[in-house]
């Protein structure tokens, strides 16, 4: 891959960080749909890039590849700002009408977002019409039980949210809360999305890709290690949590850490249920594997984000 | 691999210079990031080097950015 990939130009891929998901705005006609809103912190920029990318044309609506955080942050701002409809994978519908905090895993991660309603809901097999080319929607269980991918099948495009990433997929929640079974129902997504003939990824976070084979043999390589190794899993999980709460807070007190650890639920089940270890060894072992990585270092009391 | 994005997920368009206040980048660069030749990345990415300078900011680590 030595340049961008080449997509429509009814096809804007606004390529976001680790906080916020991509953003990917379909155009047609003067009308326009948006894939995935980002964080709720990001809002504001979400707004402004989204109005850019509509160029005068009337933001339609807005649909989710799934419930967490840093896709759905920006819904209830386009909402305001656009007049958007919002729809969302059929699966979370409850979550969200109650605003479950838990379900939507706001409470169980310490993640913030602001509420809103959805007006109408998609399920695997239904189609839409979005950027002038049709979409079908594809159950992705595994990150979220509940997460679509969109697949359009003349270009061989998959918007694959966090089922896959060109390297790796996202958190396996439902594994690590030992809620339901993450790995095997990962393990049949990527079968699923494996059988489809796919030149371009345009995965939640990072560029769009076209290496797919490549791509699914990492995620495959990646599963069969937590498979094996169930606290290998858990520790990425909860490294990959506190670097989003470190991106999102900037610094944590590390005198804090301990109890954040023990009073945030998936670190505690994480820790619980994988790992065994006393709340201050957690820590110890966190702060040591971040600076490492090269995401966080230690300032006087707090840790702070490279 | 095409020249990495320089967002460091501190996405907030400053009022004042018009620039993201992580990355330095208009967002009108930011909106054609991805769909931008690595010719016009790396336009853009002198650019963000001088606006930094201007702010009195450290240079953007060459680094793929935390990766979760
Ligand atoms: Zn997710």
């Amino acid at each position: 891959m030595s340049a961008a990939l080449h997509f429509p130009a009814s096809l804007q891929v606004f390529e976001r960080g680790w906080l916020s998901a991509n953003n990917i705005l379909l155009t047609d006609g003067d009308e326009a749909t948006l894939i995935d809103s980002g964080y709720f912190s990001h809002a504001g920029q979400t707004v402004e890039l989204v109005r850019v990318g509509l160029d005068g044309r009337k933001l339609r609506r807005l649909i989710n590849t799934h419930s967490h955080s840093d896709h759905i942050g920006g819904n209830a701002a386009l909402q305001r700002s656009f007049g958007c409809s919002i729809t969302i994978p059929a699966g979370m519908a409850d979550a969200v009408a109650n605003w479950d905090e838990d379900a939507l895993l706001l409470r169980t991660a310490a993640q913030k977002c602001e509420r809103f309603a959805a007006t109408s809901l998609l399920q695997g097999g239904d189609r839409f019409v979005a950027g002038e080319l049709e979409w079908q929607a594809i159950a992705v269980p595994g990150h979220d039980m509940d997460a679509l991918a969109y697949y359009n099948v003349e270009r061989r495009i998959l918007i694959s949210g966090d089922a896959l990433w060109r390297d790796g997929f996202g958190i396996l929640f439902a594994e690590v809360l030992g809620s339901g079974d993450g790995l095997g129902e990962a393990r049949r997504t990527l079968e699923a999305i494996g059988r489809l003939a796919v030149d371009a990824v345009i995965p939640g976070h990072g560029a769009p890709f076209s290496d797919f084979d490549e791509a699914l043999e990492r995620a495959f390589a990646r599963l069969r290690a937590f498979e094996d190794d169930g606290a290998r899993m858990a520790r990425n999980a909860i490294r990959a949590c506190v670097t989003f709460a470190l991106l999102d807070a900037r610094r944590m007190s590390l005198d804090e850490l301990p109890q954040y650890l023990a009073e945030t639920p998936l670190y505690r089940e994480a820790n619980a249920r994988f790992l065994g270890l006393g709340v201050d060894a957690l820590a110890d072992w966190l702060i040591s594997d971040l600076e490492r990585a090269g995401v966080a270092h230690r300032e006087g009391t707090e840790l702070v984000a490279s | 691999m095409s020249v990495a994005s320089p967002c460091i997920n501190i996405c907030h368009m400053s009022p004042d210079t018009g620039w993201c206040e992580g990355c330095q980048r208009n967002i009108d660069e930011i909106t054609r990031w991805s769909r931008a030749s690595d010719a016009d990345r790396h336009q853009i990415l002198l650019a963000v080097a001088d606006r930094r300078e201007l702010l009195g900011l450290a240079p953007l680590a060459q680094s793929e950015g935390a990766r979760v």
